[in-house]
């Protein structure tokens, strides 16, 4: 068994340390590139979410180079995301690959886990009893690198937007992921991770306060820098704090049903977006004019908004901001992202942005 | 007499614009507008030699913006370098005030800025294709056989624009095609294009925003009276184009240039006019960004390096 | 008392069957479509399908002609969910009026539909007349639809006439001459006959897409399953002598059920043409005449 699963965010650590620490071989499909879109959009079609299109090119990236087992976490209604998998089964049936699929459930219910008890029953068969033995440990393993990994994004957010040089900040940045996913033991990783955070919060600032931004939008958007075309890079390197709610950890907490405080929040987002949409359209639709209105309220400087193009819930979320933005006088940057020749025009858009921004707060132009 | 100015350089995908603004009272001395021909060094070249020759002027600071304002500012020795939304808002509020609305239709790009109280506040830039720019009406004008400059009048004496259609401009020039083929006049098709044009660019980059008056056309597009007279159909309001609607986003740089202070290192853009000047590039293999590092090189030797996306060459640490 | 419903929403069986029960209890007048079509640039549309943009403009358009907007959340139908702009549609179009003409924003109402069972359907029409009219519904006024047959067990036993074309799409596609690009008069003037889902019962169609289920990932749209069972239905039950697929640009339903049916007419290994029609409103009528066209004369075997 070789298994694998998709590079997004810090999904990709926690996997591959749960790989890692239970001792089953894994390949990491390569980074996101230009190759991994090509194929994604040449087994699918313009109408197609662009989180699916790279999914569909890493897997099958991954399985080109060995891999025999896909971990994939499963969602549900209403959204496309709950069919994700079974259109890159057909898709990659179609191709002839020979695979097997393991899900992840997404919402911890029934079903998953029947269909997760189907899965494993012949997987289990080619683990070791030592593996097997080795998960509960894995799993904590996975979930407190995934965890040092989003911290070490979130010093990394706050430090860009007034570093000196801020391209230190990103060299500290990798070096750091690096040193977290090498390490191999609980206290290893603890040392590496706090290592980490020094480093960057060590490098020298101008002492210019930062703008402060919510980002918002479809979840593996706004987690995947190669999605989102690194907007959170780009927004620090021009003085932008990013915050956002939506980290791989946060929908792990939620699916899971068990932390009652991340549920009450998500209610009284809902009651918040109730002017505007009185009904959950699904995924994080609500969510994201909630969030931009929380930020309104809250003092941040503007919202920016992500979404892959065609996506239902989002391009929804996306009309009802444009009047939360005259509403409650916040700039509000919106992209339908699909295709990467849009870098320059990201630029140029940020770059207008925080001109917008910064004559706001400072009334002048 | 010799005047003290501040300049501005626009490099757009299609042409570079160049403005010499006087700096008491930011008035425009002298403006050009010079088509690329995919070919932006030699352009800027041969705007600032007609700089040189057109007054006596001592160049306080220069500013970029337009899509080529990275390359512009490496050639021309500046700092200052903005984005075209912001110029061409500042340009826009220099001339009128109180404007609250800029529609922008240039070579390949087109934008919808929103003013109110002298301060932008939002603004769209077209996307996924579908708006229809300045290069569209350049191909198609070479296609029918007319001058791009009349098309405007063409378009005007129009009593029945064609409806065209096309979800990308590809499209739209089939549909053309076929309108031509079944006899309707080239004067209806123009003005068909033209109201494509609008409509298009107020389905998509204008959609959603609250248009009011008063409202400024710039970029190359606002000479197309044609384009003047649909906007004004389709917004129902009076919509105005300066006489400087070519410019504005070189007069925009002018001006921020101007509010920039005092230059970091005087001015050396004519040295440009003296000296050889060549851009190369390679592709860094380093890392998985492959990105296509740009090197300009003055008489052979490197002067500075761009593009690189972690910065190990343009910081000067390869 | 003027109600209006945008016509694509009429496409749906269900809304058929709601207004009939709401037509026998009181006094209405139904308008579908406006008299004028509404030409304010309302909110950003964003790159929603033609359908969508189509129904929210029509509402806005449609209010200065009636006492009542009504738009219905279309969460569920027939048990099976919609898709999620349906969630979102009564909210667009308020947002909208709030923008084009706040004065007449009372007339909007909206009402959250999840039928799954007849019970659930009495009981949305009855709060609806009870709203209306301030009556009761009356059992004995509903209108009993005649059941319909299922049509799985007929295999082999009817056939289509020779000419016939199986067409697949949302209802609101199928029924709708300005959104299917005039499909169904075109298929007519070459001399074919039309069959659609419309005239196969829904349980049927969902009992066929089972067939590509599988635990916890049943395919939950109503739409999908409708298309998928159809598919099913005219390859193995009642031969058509082709099939045409009808897509909105950006829909993103079909995006994933063209892939699915592609797939699936692949490995069926099947005899019959089956052709994807994506269209919108920039599509141009050569555009689809010919590719028509070309697909009548490999079926007509030129």
């Amino acid at each position: 068994m070789v298994i694998t699963f998709p590079h997004l965010g810090s999904m990709y650590v926690f996997c591959k340390a749960i790989a890692e620490t239970a001792g089953i071989p894994y390949i990491l499909p390569p980074a996101t590139s230009d190759r991994t879109r090509e194929i994604g959009e040449f087994y699918t079609n313009e109408s197609v979410c662009l989180p699916l299109k790279i999914i569909l090119g890493n897997f099958i990236e991954a399985l080109d180079a060995g891999a025999d087992t896909i971990v994939m976490v499963g969602s549900g209604p209403p959204c496309r995301l709950g069919l994700y998998d079974r259109t890159i089964k057909i898709i990659l049936d179609e191709q002839g690959y020979n695979y097997r699929w393991l899900t992840i459930p997404g919402i911890f219910n029934f079903q998953a886990f029947l269909q997760n008890h189907d899965e494993t029953k012949e997987l289990k068969k080619e683990l070791s009893p030592l593996n097997i033995a080795k998960f509960p440990g894995a799993i904590f393993m996975g979930w407190r690198k995934m965890r040092w990994c989003e911290h070490l994004e979130q010093s990394a957010a706050r430090k860009r937007a007034v570093a000196k040089q801020p391209l230190l900040v990103d060299q500290a940045y990798n070096r750091g992921m690096t040193a977290i996913d090498e390490a191999k033991s609980l206290r290893a990783l603890s040392k590496n991770g706090k290592q980490a955070v020094r480093e960057i919060e060590a490098i020298d600032e101008t002492g210019i306060a930062p703008l402060r931004v919510v980002m918002v939008g479809e979840v593996y958007t706004v987690m995947e820098p190669t999605i989102n075309l690194n907007i959170e890079k780009r927004l620090g390197y021009n003085g932008v704090e990013i915050h956002r709610s939506s980290y791989f950890s946060t929908h792990i907490r939620r699916g899971s049903r068990l932390d009652r405080t991340i549920i009450r929040q998500r209610n009284e987002l809902m009651k918040l977006a109730d002017p505007y949409l009185k009904y959950d359209v699904g995924a994080e639709c609500n969510f994201s004019v909630a969030e931009a209105i929380q930020a309104a309220q809250q003092g941040y400087d503007g919202v920016v908004h992500v979404y892959p193009f065609s996506c239902m819930p989002e391009t929804n979320a996306a009309t009802v901001l444009s009047t939360v933005s005259t509403d409650y006088e916040i700039p509000v940057l919106g992209f339908a992202l699909d295709r990467k020749d849009m870098g320059l025009r990201i630029d140029t858009q940020i770059e207008a942005f925080v001109d917008i921004m910064k004559m706001k707060k400072n009334r002048e132009l | 007499m010799v005047y003290n100015v501040y300049l501005g350089v626009d490099v757009g995908s299609v042409t570079v614009k160049i403005v010499v603004m006087e700096s008491t009272k930011s008035t425009i001395l002298h403006s050009l507008y010079i088509r690329t021909h995919g070919n932006p060094i030699q352009a800027i070249r041969q705007g600032l030699a007609e700089v040189k020759q057109s007054g006596d002027y001592a160049i306080l600071s220069a500013a970029t913006t337009g899509s080529g304002r990275m390359l512009a500012a490496k050639l021309i020795g500046t700092e200052l370098v903005k984005n075209e939304i912001t110029t061409h808002t500042l340009a826009a509020l220099a001339i009128t005030p109180d404007v609250q609305t800029i529609f922008e239709i240039g070579g390949q790009d087109s934008k919808i800025i929103i003013v109110r109280n002298g301060l932008p506040i939002d603004f769209a830039m077209n996307t996924i294709c579908a708006a229809g720019t300045g290069s569209f009406l350049d191909q198609q004008s070479g296609r029918l056989g007319v001058k791009v400059e009349d098309m405007g009048e063409m378009a005007l004496m129009s009593q029945n624009p064609a409806t065209i259609s096309g979800r990308c401009t590809v499209f739209a020039e089939t549909d053309m095609i076929h309108k031509q083929q079944i006899g309707i006049s080239r004067n209806d098709i123009i003005a068909g294009l033209c109201k494509s044009l609008v409509r298009n660019y107020l389905a998509t980059v204008a959609r959603g925003k609250q248009i009011l008056v008063p409202i400024f056309f710039q970029g190359g597009v606002a000479a197309n009276k044609g384009i003047v007279r649909e906007f004004e159909k389709q917004v129902k309001h009076p919509v105005q184009v300066s006489e400087h609607y070519a410019v504005t986003g070189a007069y925009g740089a002018a001006i921020y240039a101007g509010k920039s202070g005092p230059a970091q290192n005087p001015f050396t853009g004519f040295d440009l006019l003296e000296n050889d000047y060549q851009i190369n590039t390679f592709t860094c293999k380093k890392c998985e960004e492959e990105c296509t590092v740009l090197k300009l090189m003055r008489e052979g030797v490197l002067v500075s390096f761009w593009n690189d996306r972690c910065g190990k060459y343009s910081s000067g640490q390869p | 008392m003027r109600i209006g419903i945008p016509e694509e929403l009429m496409a749906f069986k269900w809304m058929q069957w709601l207004t009939k029960q709401l037509s026998v209890h009181g006094e209405i007048e139904w308008v579908h479509r406006p008299s004028a079509a509404n030409n304010t640039i309302m909110l950003s549309e964003g790159d929603a399908c033609q359908p969508f943009k189509s129904m929210v403009r029509s509402g806005v358009a449609l209010l200065g002609q009636v006492d009542v907007l009504l738009v219905p959340r279309l969460v569920k139908l027939d048990g099976q969910l919609m898709c999620p702009n349906f969630r979102a549609l009564p909210d667009i179009i308020r947002l909208n009026i709030n923008k084009v003409c706040p004065d007449q924003k009372n007339k909007l109402i909206d009402i959250t539909i999840e039928t799954s069972s007849d019970k659930e359907s009495k009981a949305l029409a009855s709060s609806l007349i009870q709203k209306f009219f301030n009556k009761t519904l009356q059992p004995n006024l509903v209108n009993q639809e005649p059941i319909q047959e299922s049509v799985l067990s007929s295999v082999g036993k009817e056939k289509f006439s020779a000419k016939t074309i199986a067409l697949l799409g949302h209802p609101y596609l199928l029924e709708n001459s300005r959104l299917n690009m005039g499909i169904i008069r075109q298929l007519k003037a070459y001399g074919y006959q039309v069959t659609t889902p419309k005239d196969l019962p829904f349980s049927d169609l969902d009992e066929l897409a089972k067939k590509s289920d599988y635990y916890a990932k049943n395919n939950y749209w109503r739409s999908s399953r409708e298309t998928l069972g159809a598919f099913y239905y005219y390859t193995t039950i009642k031969k058509p002598a082709g099939i045409i697929y009808l897509i909105s640009f950006n829909c993103g339903v079909d995006a994933l059920m063209r892939i699915e049916l592609m797939g699936l007419h692949k490995k069926l290994d099947l005899d019959m043409p089956f052709m994807v029609l994506v269209g919108d409103e920039h599509t141009q009528q050569e555009h689809t005449a010919t590719r028509l066209e070309a697909y009548l004369d490999i079926i007509d075997g030129i």
